[in-house]
């Protein structure tokens, strides 16, 4: 209900400013996705895309901001059409403040890690979940943002009442992975337990060489854990839980001559965790992670990235469906040629304990101002239990097309 | 400061009454620190051109604040679309290495780059980051090597030698108005002693009463590809508020 009384605000704003605005700018952006699965040669993806954007200024301090998304892909079982708004959001900029209020996304932290616990996603393809740009994955939430400079400080905060979770595939769908289910009994539905309200905070500065930022959140769990319970012999009641924990850490880069150096410690409290006891099955605990990763630039412009992130869970034990530590490696190398019309791109992501990987060489090509061409491979390897390895039988080649009005 | 700036000019003006000509470095200071105003807003138009003759177009929106002794430059993309709302930040630091961010849309957060990229072409352009602004007079060795007269403008000649290793020019030739210190015309020698690029003032005039370069070009003599920049719509001392030259604040387009 909360959520349905943000756009009427917005609309109401929105009515207020139109009297003194500028023209709105509009642009579009249409798109073809196909991917072709190497083994059979099976259509994978066959993604159309019409993405519309409005950017309205009505007054020098204030923009409205719209943006939707028509998705075809008769391909894709479980995602074959969407009509969905991306962003609707009013900015407005005063002296020392700005506040954005709406639909939108935010992105906080120096990796798409641990501190972007405002990414809620729809991983109805679980090959491209992991790969950049998380843009077309993320669901948008209706948010508000505000902003404030206290001389070389700036602190902002985000609160959010909407409960949206994860959009994971259901059974049936490609890409389905069955919650981990007790033995022996039969369960029953008992509904879900979602806390609805986000918080963020955080503080940031630049300090010589140094970007710091320092984060605060409260935020429920995006993918769902279950708790169960007995309902009599041999049946149990299971509820699918989005609980609150809280998030503390800090963000840094340095630059260093040729080199940036990035990095993310933090530390999330209480969260819940899915064990495979079959009573009860969820247990709550602390979680330690660290990033660093280094920027580099080799020959004036081959830009290289190295990558770890790891996470350690110490209370966890042989119950816990989740390992205790798991390290992740991420390689990324660009190379621009001929005046950035052509770049070229490896993306390698390696899971240090299941020595699975995910390999993405591909090529990008600015054809003309407006016309981009895209091509490449998602090879996956390793053991048919780890997070990339069951996709080994399952790699494909893609391309794509966009041009944007 | 404005008094150094001041004794500059002055030596610059009175140099060749006096039969002392300034040294190098001293014309490339006063270049520096010329006095364009508190702040700037304008656009840049850009064409490149192949060796085929094929043209791309690129528009950009600069805005720039001076703070004391520091220069701090917004760059945000306008075209082409893929690049829309791109926007780049440089804090010029006159004593130390300069701080820059990239913010690009499609990942909705700002990210530092390293002082490396400064090297690498500008938007497939055949400026440099580090030719649109941040180069420092003591990063190079400045020798006057002689006068001239360039379309009707009285000129200082000067070679600027790279002090860093890794740059990839080994030295450039400037030539200095002595008018107004503002570079009118550059070559850029490579490793090899070749002419690798040439820059050329195409149109002054004065803004506010502010000269200000309205247009020129760079041409890849090896690449033989060229681009040509328009700047229109300049305006100086605006009242530009600091809070858009924050890191934080890249991801609100400037109207």
């Amino acid at each position: 209900m909360r959520s349905r009384r943000a756009p009427a605000l917005l609309v109401l704003a929105f009515a207020c400013g139109v009297a003194a605005a500028e023209p709105p700018v509009w642009h579009l952006r249409l798109a073809n996705e196909t991917a072709v699965e190497t083994k059979d040669g099976e259509v994978a993806k066959f993604r159309n895309l019409i993405e519309p954007e409005l950017a309205w200024d009505l007054s020098p301090d204030l923009r409205l901001a719209a943006s939707a998304r028509l998705l075809w892909d008769p391909r894709f079982e479980g995602w074959e059409n969407e009509a969905a708004l991306r962003e609707l959001a009013l900015d407005w900029k005063g002296e020392g403040t700005a506040i954005k209020a709406g639909l939108q996304q935010v992105v906080w932290g120096q990796a798409s890690g641990f501190l972007s616990s405002f990414d809620v996603f729809h991983p109805r393809d679980l090959r491209e979940f992991v790969l950049p740009p998380f843009d077309f994955l993320r669901r948008p939430l209706w948010l508000l943002r505000a902003q404030r400079g206290f001389g070389a400080w700036t602190l902002e905060a985000l609160w959010s009442p909407q409960a949206l979770m994860d959009h994971a595939p259901g059974p049936g769908e490609p890409f389905y992975v069955p919650p981990p289910q007790p033995a022996g009994f039969v369960l029953v539905d008992g509904g879900q337990g979602v806390d609805h309200q986000r918080l963020g905070l955080r503080v940031s500065r630049n300090f010589a060489a140094w970007d710091l930022a320092f984060i605060y959140m409260r935020v429920p769990r995006n993918d769902a854990v279950f708790w169960r319970e007995s309902a009599g012999t041999g049946v149990l009641r299971q509820t699918e839980l989005h609980r609150a924990f809280d998030v503390v850490g800090l963000s840094f880069a340095r630059a260093s001559r040729d080199t940036v150096w990035r990095g993310e410690l933090s530390t999330y409290r209480d969260r819940d965790y899915q064990t495979r006891a079959a009573i009860g099955g969820v247990q709550q605990a602390d979680q330690l992670n660290a990033v660093l990763g280094v920027d580099m630039t080799f020959f004036t412009d081959l830009e290289v990235s190295v990558e770890a992130g790891y996470r350690r869970i110490p209370q966890a034990t042989d119950e816990f469906i989740e390992p205790k530590a798991r390290t992740t490696w991420l390689f990324q190398a660009r190379q621009p040629l001929w005046h950035d019309t052509v770049k070229l791109g490896l993306t390698v992501i390696m899971n240090q304990r299941d020595g699975d990987s995910l390999w993405r060489p591909g090529l990008e090509w600015a054809a003309s101002d407006r016309l981009t061409l895209s091509a490449g491979f998602d090879l996956f390897n390793g053991p048919s239990t780890s997070p990339f390895g069951r996709f080994a039988d399952r790699d494909r080649f893609y391309a794509g097309a966009a041009y944007r009005f | 400061m404005r008094l150094r700036i001041f004794t500059l000019s002055i030596l610059l003006i009175a140099a060749p009454a006096l039969h002392a000509a300034p040294t190098g470095e001293e014309i490339m200071i006063a270049v520096s620190n010329r006095d364009v105003g508190r702040d700037e807003r304008g656009e840049v138009q850009m064409v490149l051109e192949d060796s085929h003759g094929e043209v791309r177009e690129r528009r950009l929106l600069r805005l720039r604040l001076t703070e004391g002794t520091e220069e701090k430059l917004r760059i945000q993309f306008l075209f082409p679309p893929d690049v829309r709302d791109a926007a780049f930040l440089l804090y010029d630091h006159p004593d130390r290495d300069d701080d820059r961010w990239l913010y690009l849309p499609s990942v909705r957060k700002a990210k530092r780059i390293s002082g490396a990229q400064k090297y690498r072409n500008f938007l497939g352009t055949d400026f440099t980051y580090d030719d649109l602004g941040g180069r420092e007079p003591y990063e190079d060795t400045h020798v006057l090597e002689g006068e001239a007269v360039m379309d009707g403008r009285p000129v200082y000649r000067l070679r600027s030698t790279p002090k860093e290793s890794e740059n990839p020019y080994a030295y450039r030739q400037v030539w200095v108005w002595k008018e107004a210190p503002i570079v009118l015309k550059e070559e850029y020698y490579d490793r090899h002693d070749k002419l690798r690029k040439r820059m050329r003032v195409l149109k002054l005039d004065r803004v506010q009463g502010i000269w200000t370069v309205r247009a020129r070009e760079m041409v890849d003599v090896q690449e033989q590809h060229r681009t040509a920049l328009t700047f229109v719509l300049v305006r100086y001392n605006t009242g530009l508020s600091p809070d858009l030259f924050r890191e934080q604040a890249l991801d609100r387009p400037v109207p």
